[in-house]
């Protein structure tokens, strides 16, 4: 849908919203409740959030890539997320 | 084959036990299957096998994606647990599962040094492996290789 910063293009989509999917299914298995959010930990620290959010009545996947975790995650998925709904649906 | 899974399944067990807020610990191969696992809660290692190296391969693929060659870790974070998996060896993999009151560097910590024991006692039990095979007759040794088993024949028809 969109993106900004560097990032590796249309071919990283399909897999963030797999890697979701298969965390919801592992954590329905294992009966951890719903994920909140899954992430790459990649090479030099950096790190790679996913976030999956239901705006509207859609699923719209967030990924988030950091050269370092920064403090607050969970906050900030909160933030982007009421970002994303004030944009696509005019309302918080 | 079976030492090292029973001495991983051990090792595994030690850790649950020392790690009051680590609630299970899988250690399964990269195609899904279980090869030890541990936990203080009721688990379903088949399918939470075949779950968590479908999530590692994905892991990978979306780091090659982004110019990796593997992702180290992948990690999910659930209500009520986290769970991490890293890669152990070339041929399987070891998935963590915590409560929330474990912080997530002490759990990516914990899989890094439980990898690094695993792959010692696979690396043993191999080198183990061989030397019994070593230490048989040349009668009772499996042939390894087409050329082991040829030379043989060889060997034992120039002996008669």
């Amino acid at each position: 849908m969109t993106e900004v910063g560097e990032s590796p293009g249309d071919d990283f989509a399909p897999y963030s919203t797999s890697v979701m999917e298969s965390s919801q299914k592992m954590s329905e298995i294992a009966g951890f409740g719903d994920p909140i959010c899954s992430a790459l930990v990649l090479k030099g620290g950096r790190m790679l959030i996913m976030h999956e959010a239901r705006i509207d009545g859609q699923s719209v996947y967030l990924s988030i890539l950091c050269s370092r975790v920064p403090a607050g995650v969970q906050a900030l998925i909160k933030k982007i997320v009421e970002c994303l709904t004030r944009a696509m649906t005019g309302h918080a | 084959m079976s030492n090292y899974k029973e001495a991983c399944r051990r090792e595994l067990e030690h850790l649950v036990e020392r790690e009051a807020h680590l609630d299970a610990a899988l250690l399964c191969s990269v195609d899904g299957l279980p090869v030890a696992y541990a936990s203080s809660i009721q688990i379903e290692a088949d399918a939470l096998s075949a779950m968590c190296s479908s999530m590692l391969s994905l892991g990978d693929a979306l780091a090659i994606q982004g110019g990796d060659d593997t992702c180290i870790q992948v990690v999910t974070q659930s209500r009520g647990r986290t769970v991490a998996l890293i890669h152990a060896g070339k041929d399987m993999l070891l998935g963590l599962m915590g409560s929330r009151e474990l912080k997530l560097g002490m759990l990516l910590g914990h899989a890094r040094k439980e990898v690094e024991v695993i792959v010692e006692l696979i690396n043993q039990s191999h080198h183990e492996t061989k030397q019994s095979e070593k230490a048989k007759k040349p009668a009772e040794r499996q042939p390894a290789l087409l050329e082991e088993l040829v030379k043989r024949v060889m060997q034992e028809a120039q002996e008669r």
